[in-house]
């Protein structure tokens, strides 16, 4: 069963990319995170245009962040203040990504920029969620061997460069009394990045929240998420203004998949131990990472790349 | 002046004589190809007769005709892959300002040399000409070509017009998935031996229909508005699928 997609162009199969989407919701709902960075190249691998492909999945990571969003809104587990900081410099960095993202598409780069930072980026994160788990999941081992209860990992109580900078606020739900500038850089390097690859950037945001910020952990998914919902949806208008390649078909298609799959994905996610997530969730990015990493390196099917710009 | 009055009256003589009185007469099975829900590519026939008056001159040989389809044209960049610091990189690339979107060349068997010969009279609309063939840029182009024929946007069947009688002929024009929309322009030529007699040209349309013609207008004509509707979409999608699955 075809349809045609109204945006990109062509012609594609409902059932592949609603499996598509319900595959990625299963692993979002496994793991706690948006997805996108596997969405987007699941996409473009299965023929999407890349422009299409990453303008289309950012409405669908706002769809679905929404509902986990809502859930943690209602347990009062969002430090709003900090993620409408973080929505409004991710609003800038939306704007600057979205701008970047028409202009490289007009020179013929926006493939090979798109595959260069999934490189970095997946293997940078997965490389470092995989060490960090196996040394977690090594550690838990010898304390079982030893008949030991885990001792907590130690925070370093010193407070680094990030707490000495100026204009301080104070946020009252995470308890913590910092200054914006972090916030700031924060919320707009994560959006422009998410932006730029269709991306939500939860995986990157979390742990910057915990290990620079050091907000409280309870509130720490409940704010990445609104705050993701926030900047996805400024980035997908700003695609609509800037390069006019979000396809609201493909889109709605992904939503429906990743719903579904999400719930299906988080009653499973109960079954298994945190650090063996992790490990899996780091395996899975790292696997992405290496999949663009030999596209750039292995020689091309063609010698030539043909984009159609304007008529 | 008085040079210029002979050489009118020489050419309207021309025109009026009657070794050029063949007429072609074509039609299209359709003239709207409407892009819905359900596209996955469609044939067009063309049917085409010879009329001949009374006057006509007998010609001792078949009547060839060749047909060309062309879509609308569009800005295509074409950049050669090369090996930068380990990794494969585009370079600059060479622009096509103006390359047909869909090219569809059809002929009589017997007008493939017309086309194939280098110095074949219907050289000109031979897939190979398409664009220009200057040095630097023929690998590009021929790169382009080779793209848009595995696509199916480029085709050349040497042999796609059948004859049906010595003055009644047909083609398939067979349009892919990957179909631009817009007005496309079809040129009909009728040879006899290496002669032009007569050549013709009609159009048909594609577009969008419904629907998928609505959303693409919306995001063209009010980009803004259809990024916030892309925005409430995800919003309601998402609360309901949280909604619903909560219950269940």
């Amino acid at each position: 069963m075809t349809l045609y997609l109204p945006i990109a162009e062509m012609p594609v199969s409902i059932l592949l990319v609603l499996a598509m989407g319900a595959a990625v919701g299963l692993i979002s709902g496994l793991f706690g995170v948006g997805g996108g960075f596997l969405m987007t190249p699941l996409l473009i691998f299965s023929g999407i245009p890349p422009a299409v492909a990453v303008a289309s999945v950012t409405p669908q990571i706002v769809a679905s962040s929404t509902s986990g969003a809502l859930s943690y809104w209602r347990r009062g587990q969002v430090d709003f203040k900090l993620a409408f900081l973080l929505i409004a410099a991710g609003s800038i960095g939306a704007l600057a990504g979205a701008k970047l993202f028409a202009a490289l598409g007009s020179l013929g780069q926006l493939t090979l920029v798109i595959a260069i930072s999934y490189t970095i980026f997946l293997g940078a994160i997965g490389g470092l969620m995989v060490n960090e788990s196996v040394r977690a999941m090594l550690r838990a081992r010898a304390a079982r061997r030893r008949g030991e209860a885990l001792q907590p990992m130690r925070r370093s109580a010193t407070r680094g460069w990030i707490h000495r900078l100026p204009l301080k606020i104070r946020f009252r739900r995470s308890k913590l009394y910092i200054s914006v500038l972090p916030v700031f850089a924060l919320g707009a390097s994560i959006s422009f990045l998410g932006t730029l690859l269709g991306i939500g950037g939860g995986f990157i945001m979390v742990p910057a929240l915990i290990y620079l910020l050091k907000v409280p952990t309870s509130v720490v998914v409940g704010t990445s998420l609104v705050q993701i919902v926030g900047v996805m949806a400024i980035a997908t208008v700003s695609h609509a203004l800037a390069s006019q390649s979000v396809d609201i078909i493909l889109a709605f298609i992904l939503m429906l998949g990743g719903v579904m799959g999400a719930q299906i994905g988080a009653s499973m996610g109960q079954a298994l131990r945190g650090e063996h997530l992790r490990a899996l969730l780091g395996l899975l990015v790292l696997i992405v990472g290496v999949r663009f990493a030999l596209n750039l390196v292995l020689p091309p099917e063609t010698l030539f790349s043909i984009t159609t710009l304007a008529p | 002046m008085s040079g210029i009055v002979r050489w009118l009256a020489l050419a309207l003589c021309l025109a009026a004589s009657p070794t050029h009185a063949e007429t072609l007469s074509v039609a299209l099975s359709r003239d709207e190809i409407a892009i819905g829900s359900s596209f996955t590519g469609t044939r067009l026939s063309l049917f085409g007769v010879v009329e001949r008056d009374e006057n006509t001159v007998a010609r001792p040989g078949a009547y060839e005709v060749i047909v060309a389809v062309r879509g609308p044209d569009k800005q295509v960049l074409v950049q050669e892959r090369m090996r930068r610091f380990g990794i494969w990189v585009n370079d600059a690339g060479e622009l096509f300002d103006k390359m047909p979107s869909y090219y569809g060349l059809f002929s009589t068997p017997g007008a493939r040399a017309l086309i194939e010969d280098d110095n074949g009279v219907a050289r000109r609309l031979s897939l190979a000409m398409l664009g220009d063939g200057d040095g630097a840029r023929e690998r590009h182009r021929a790169a382009l070509a080779e793209q848009h024929r595995a696509h199916g946007l480029y085709v050349e069947e040497l042999d796609g017009v059948e004859k049906l009688s010595r003055t009644f002929f047909r083609t398939e024009i067979p349009l892919p998935p990957l179909l631009a929309d817009g007005p496309y322009r079809v040129f009909v030529f009728l040879y006899a031996g290496d002669t032009s007699v007569a050549q013709t040209e009609l159009q048909f349309k594609v577009h969008k229909t419904g629907f998928e013609q609505r959303v693409y207008e919306w995001s063209r004509t009010t980009p803004l508005f259809y990024g916030l509707g892309a925005v409430a979409l995800a919003l309601f999608t998402g609360y309901v699928g949280g909604v619903v699955f909560r219950r269940g």
